[in-house]
């Protein structure tokens, strides 16, 4: 609510630790949780709705995995000249080309099943740092598949969370899944921003929740996608997708 | 045996760098000096060198040597050639180069290439050569000799265009009956003049001219013995060269070598993956399986990984691989459920079942145990092909690690041993004295497990 991504077509994408993907719908299609394509059906705070959502845990946390654990040296220049690792980090991530050269990671590290596959001697930190930020949005594009399989049609993708502040993973979502990516001026505090949209509507503030929406969401950025990227991407995905799923399956995630 | 004509020396041309190591008689090292050369990658797949390069790091590694050591040079009986093998490239009639070397590492193809492939699997050497043929015809139609490394070695060395059998698997060698084959020739209309003439390992290449003499600074005239491929003789150099008993060498890659008294398949077995070819012992062949890049990895890990691992390194002077050396031995056997698929030369390595537990350290031992799983799959290969499997002898860097040797051992449930040499077991077996070749028996120690 908080990022107004609460008509037919825009979806909310929040990426902290992990990726949360929600649609808005006027029924539940199931009771809370569907096995087979692993989403939920949740009550949704507007008033008669309901809130599709699709989790994939731990997406962000690999991008911080890969600073603990293979980044020692940015985290020391970055402490050093006074900026944050992960911009360094995503500097690294950008001088990469989209599809990070074959690089596909697949991003189930809570399950134990985290794989890094099609692995060269050409392929640098730089490259997996990339690889990370794209698995993160063929995720998200596997779930706007799932939402279409639901006959959810997505037009929009609204993104909040600390993946949100990146420019460079904000185009690569874009240009993976296809959907202009929009940006709102609360990126951390979304759901916090969504309450005070609730609170203004109960205390009368505003007279409806679509005019407190209307008064408190400023749309700051809307990234469309980069055909040509979007082409590139388009090739990769269907492997991504094909690894993801067989992971999934043999883990019973 | 008496004083004079006691050292041997070795010039071994590797896949990244040459070195000069001088043997006395006993195969003990006196004297040794390496030095690297550049490896072009202008794009994936395409993986050069220049040969002029191998020769003034040849000339570079033996000044070091002889400016350093008492060596007389007249006291030097013989010099013998290891080479990385596979690699090529055209020369005109002075030994000009007419195109860089294309490596072993090299993935270049064309179609006629591929057609060759599908009927004579491996021949790397064609391979490349067809490639030439077909993207510049005219320089294949100006080249006097394709040449490995070790006749581009031997020809600055004696004059003479010659290879031996272990370098010319890879072209157009009949692997049974050791000679250049007219059925090869035939179907890739490649005509042999184009190679060099054929000399078994062992036998006299030519004498040193006086002009290469005084460039690696030993005596004009002094006898070049065909040495040949960096496996074949590392099997010999570690004495692995009887039933049960074969040898690993990890380097950039793992080679496991087991010989063989006949060959088992025409150079390759597309099913197994493994080759069958000519051993520097005659009227033997080596029985080969090779999966590279898995020491590469680890650099691989040191070069884009730990970038702190490496200054700490330096500041406290040790190398960066016993860091990490130290934090892979922290790790459980087995890596807390992390494998590493080395398939990295291919664009297939893998790194399997990640979670958030698993931290720098981990990797690294899974990279070594990649090592050893893949040496494991290899023994179960020749099993198969009853070839059975005692003992494994094990060489180059990656036999430094006490670690990663008891991996190898563990994985494997085989013994490993080490030999006095380390890295240069296949520059040990090179070289000659009354025609016949060093370190076979008793000439060798074994320091372990023997």
């Amino acid at each position: 609510m908080g990022l107004s991504a609460i008509s037919p077509g825009v979806i909310k994408a929040t990426i902290g630790t992990g990726t949360f993907v929600d649609a808005v719908i006027d029924k539940p299609l199931f009771d809370l949780y569907e096995p087979l394509t692993r989403t939920f059906c949740i009550p949704h705070v507007i008033p008669n709705k309901w809130a599709f959502e699709a989790v994939l845990p731990g997406t962000g946390l690999i991008y911080r995995w890969l600073r603990d654990q293979f980044s020692l040296k940015e985290v020391e220049t970055a402490r050093s000249v006074g900026v944050d690792p992960y911009d360094i980090l995503n500097l690294e991530a950008a001088s990469v080309k989209p599809g990070s050269d074959g690089l596909i990671v697949i991003p189930l590290f809570m399950f134990s099943r985290g794989i890094v596959w099609g692995l060269s001697f050409s392929h640098t930190k730089a490259h997996l740092a990339r690889a990370i930020l794209e698995s993160a949005g063929y995720g998200m594009n596997f779930f706007i598949e799932v939402m279409g399989g639901q006959g959810i049609e997505v037009s929009e993708i609204r993104v909040d969370g600390g993946g949100a502040r990146s420019p460079l993973w904000r185009q690569i979502q874009a240009d993976i899944t296809g959907k202009p990516i929009v940006l709102t001026r609360v990126i951390e505090d979304a759901s916090a921003l969504g309450a005070a949209i609730l609170t203004s509507y109960g205390v009368g503030l505003h007279k409806t929740i679509d005019e407190a929406i209307a008064a408190m969401v400023k749309v700051t950025e809307k990234i469309t996608p980069i055909p040509k990227n979007w082409e590139v991407y388009n090739r990769i995905y269907p492997k991504f997708a094909d690894i993801f799923l067989q992971t999934a399956m043999e883990t019973k995630i | 045996m008496s004083g004079e004509k006691q050292y041997l020396v070795i010039f071994d041309i590797g896949t990244t760098a040459a070195k000069t190591i001088v043997f006395d008689a006993n195969g003990s090292i006196v004297g040794k000096a390496y030095q690297e050369y550049p490896t072009q990658t202008p794009s994936p797949g395409i993986v050069e060198q220049n040969p002029e390069d191998w020769w003034m790091a040849i000339k570079t590694s033996a000044k070091k040597v002889f400016g350093l050591s008492k060596i007389d040079p007249k006291d030097v009986a013989g010099i013998g050639v290891i080479t990385q093998r596979a690699t090529v490239a055209p020369v005109d009639k002075n030994a000009e180069v007419l195109y860089p070397a294309m490596t072993w590492m090299d993935a270049r193809s064309s179609p006629s290439a591929d057609a060759l492939s599908e009927q004579y699997p491996q021949r790397g050497t064609i391979s490349k050569i067809l490639w030439l043929k077909d993207n510049l015809p005219g320089i294949f139609k100006k080249t006097y000799k394709f040449i490995t490394v070790d006749a581009y070695v031997y020809h600055k060395l004696t004059g003479n265009f010659v290879s031996d059998f272990t370098n010319s698997a890879y072209g157009l060698l009949d692997i049974i009956r050791l000679r250049w084959s007219d059925e090869l020739s035939d179907a890739t209309k490649i005509p042999v003049e184009k190679f060099p003439s054929l000399l078994s390992s062992g036998k006299i290449a030519g004498e040193l001219l006086p002009e290469a003499a005084s460039e690696v600074g030993l005596a004009a005239g002094t006898p070049v013995v065909m040495g040949g491929g960096d496996q074949q003789c590392s099997a010999l150099g570690l004495n692995a060269i009887t039933p049960g008993i074969i040898k690993a060498t990890t380097g950039t890659g793992t080679f496991v070598d087991a010989v063989i008294d006949k060959p088992l398949f025409d150079l390759y077995d597309p099913l197994t993956r493994t080759f069958c070819i000519p051993h520097v012992i005659p009227n033997k062949w080596a029985f080969e399986a090779v999966l590279p890049g898995t020491g590469l990895i680890y650099r691989w890990l040191r070069d884009q990984f730990s970038l702190k691992e490496v200054e700490t390194a330096r500041s406290v002077g040790v190398d960066p691989y016993d860091i990490l050396n130290l934090e892979a031995a922290s790790v459980k056997p087995g890596s807390d459920g992390l494998i590493v698929i080395p398939l990295f030369m291919f664009s297939r390595g893998i790194v399997w079942g990640l979670s958030f537990s698993h931290t720098k350290a981990h990797l690294a031992r899974a990279i070594l145990e990649s090592a050893g799983y893949g040496m494991n799959f290899f023994i179960e290969v020749m099993g198969g092909q009853g070839i059975e499997v005692s003992e494994i002898r094990v060489d180059g860097g990656g036999a430094r690690s006490p670690l990663w040797r008891q991996i190898q051992a563990d994985i494997t449930g085989k013994p490993i041993v080490l030999t006095r040499v380390i890295e240069d077991a296949s520059a040990c077996c090179s070289g000659r004295r009354r025609s016949t070749m060093l370190c076979i028996g008793s000439q060798c120690d074994i320091s372990r497990g023997n």
